[in-house]
């Protein structure tokens, strides 16, 4: 828990005129992947803009790879050291996907023209776009888009990795692929994800970070994420008006999660599940009931 | 196959080295294919590292697509191929946008033939098309990458200047060629110069609280205006004349400081008039 750390918030807002965006947040990530769960308008964009040091924030303290991002010299460190993939990221779609990722490497201040375009290659095979690579992006699939987008992040072999919703139009295979991918160049960076799959998060984080309404509402490891969320999902024949969430499984039965009643079928939890209690439609509590 | 000639020492050192000019080194290329004495001759003078970088050197150029060709334009007239990149991803530089460009001027000469009405027209719309070209160039709305970019260590000042100065050279040159062919009292030809940088330094320097296209629709609107009444107003609008050129210097001049100023606000995305 030092400054030093990759990721050092605490206590960091956002606001856009009124409307407060983040407030709040707190986190310390080191090497590894920590993922960031939230519904949609939680605030997860404009956090992760603020970690790409393309936002600055408006309260709090905010270090990354251990310099302050509100100093233009070292905001300027922090960006040669930095992948970043936006959750909407755009192309000049008359560009091939090898120039796209050649422009972004000159602006990533990669001079020498040999050993960028060395490394505009490393990138395209790392994300499998070898063939496509001499193809205008306007004839690339929404998929190879994305896999592209991601490449530009790569670009350097950053230490600290933002990826705003990077699954987001993969499909499984895909998923699979990036999952891979991730797993792969997650050691000696640091990297943080935002996502709406918790399955992903299950399968890449080593931390997980839960928010709503622009706070935190959990911060820990996937597997306790789950444990604290044990005896509170069961299965019925009925809606159990004592759930929080409850859905129809393709059983036929229900799938309550909340406070289970005395004598409930209770199951293992997910992560989904642990998630839906910390965010569901009435926002259960975790932290609030522990 | 047999030959009387083969490499002496002097010269497989001088052609390891690089140092046998085009012709001899194409005799000596097609002599080591032939004889396998002078091969094994050859092989340990190489330098390893040598031989390295002129491999990389070879596969990138055959492994690394051939630039657009706006961007072979750009190394003709003698600009570096990084800046030519640079300025090849800006939207206000493609050749559909400066066609539009032209296209609006051309018929704006054309009307300027008509009488003063059509010369006050192109004098009104001629600062337009800099304004647009430099608002699309930078921000979210005309720069698709614009996320990405200010993400990485590149100054966002010197982009957006490198991009502002390629836009207003390419659509004043327009300008300034439909401004020749315009009929006209000679002053009138360059009339709408002064205006057209007051716009767009006033564009750029709101750029730092609001999305360029928004800043540069804001003040055309407002351009259009005030036109409107000069229009009204008098025949030959004082709108162009001396003092009102002097007015536009000052503006264009407070408004670069105030660009140069505040240039580190550019370091961040602009959120003004966007979500």
């Amino acid at each position: 828990m030092t400054p030093q750390a990759a990721v050092y918030a605490d206590g960091v807002s956002k606001s856009f005129g009124r409307t407060p965006a983040v407030a709040g947040f707190s986190l310390t990530a080191e090497d590894g992947v920590t993922g960031l769960l939230g519904p949609n308008g939680a605030g997860k964009t404009t956090l992760l803009r603020c970690l790409a040091t393309v936002h600055a924030p408006d309260g709090g303290t905010l270090r990354l790879l251990g310099r302050d991002p509100g100093i233009a010299e070292q905001r300027r460190e922090i960006r040669r050291r930095l992948g970043y993939l936006p959750q909407e990221p755009g192309f000049q779609r008359g560009f091939t996907a090898f120039e796209f990722l050649d422009y972004i490497a000159i602006l990533k201040e990669m001079v020498d023209r040999r050993s960028r375009h060395d490394e505009v290659r490393r990138v395209i095979a790392e994300v499998g776009l070898e063939t496509v690579s001499g193809k205008t992006i306007r004839k690339l699939s929404g998929g190879m888009r994305r896999r592209l987008a991601l490449a530009q992040a790569l670009l350097g072999s950053p230490e600290l990795l933002i990826l705003d919703e990077p699954t987001v139009g993969l499909d499984p295979e895909q998923r699979l692929r990036f999952r891979e991918l991730i797993g792969r160049s997650g050691e000696g960076r640091a990297i943080i994800l935002s996502t709406h799959q918790t399955e992903d998060v299950a399968a890449l984080c080593s931390q997980v970070v839960v928010i709503s309404e622009g706070r935190t509402r959990y911060a820990g490891s996937p597997a306790e994420m789950v444990a604290r969320a044990a005896g509170r999902v069961w299965l019925d024949t009925r809606r159990d008006p004592s759930a929080a969430v409850a859905w129809r499984t393709g059983d036929g039965r229900y799938r309550n999660v909340g406070d289970a009643p005395a004598g409930a079928d209770l199951v293992e939890p997910s992560i989904e599940d642990a998630y839906l209690l910390l965010v569901g439609d009435r926002a259960l509590s975790l932290a609030d009931a522990s | 196959m047999t030959t009387a000639w083969h490499l002496d020492q002097d010269l497989v050192r001088r052609y390891a080295a690089g140092a046998t000019d085009g012709v001899l080194a194409a005799s000596v290329e097609a002599h080591v294919v032939a004889c396998g004495e002078c091969r094994r001759r050859l092989a340990p003078a190489v330098d390893r590292g040598r031989l390295g970088t002129v491999w990389a050197g070879i596969a990138d150029t055959v492994d690394t697509p051939r630039a657009g060709g706006f961007e072979r334009l750009l190394h003709l007239v003698g600009i570096r191929p990084d800046t030519a990149r640079l300025l090849a991803a800006t939207p206000s530089l493609r050749a559909s946008w400066l066609g539009a460009v032209a296209a609006v001027l051309a018929f704006a000469a054309f009307a300027a033939g008509s009488g003063p009405h059509g010369q006050l027209l192109f004098l009104t719309v001629a600062p337009l098309a800099p304004v647009a070209g430099v608002a699309l160039a930078f921000g979210r709305a005309g720069d698709p990458t614009y996320e990405m970019a200010v993400a990485t260590p590149y100054s966002a000042f010197r982009l957006l200047m490198v991009r502002t100065v390629a836009v207003l050279a390419t659509t004043i040159a327009i300008a300034v060629t439909a401004a020749v062919v315009m009929a006209g009292p000679g002053w009138f030809a360059v009339a709408w110069l002064l205006p057209a940088l007051a716009l767009t330094a006033t564009t750029l320097a709101l750029a730092e609280r609001v999305e360029p296209v928004y800043a540069a629709a804001g003040l055309s609107i407002g351009w259009l205006t005030v036109a409107l009444t000069a229009w009204r107003a008098t025949a030959v609008p004082a709108l162009f004349g001396p003092a009102a050129q002097l007015a536009f210097l000052a503006v264009a001049m407070l408004a670069c400081v105030e660009v140069v100023r505040r240039r580190d606000r550019l370091a961040y995305l602009i959120v003004g008039g966007a979500s």
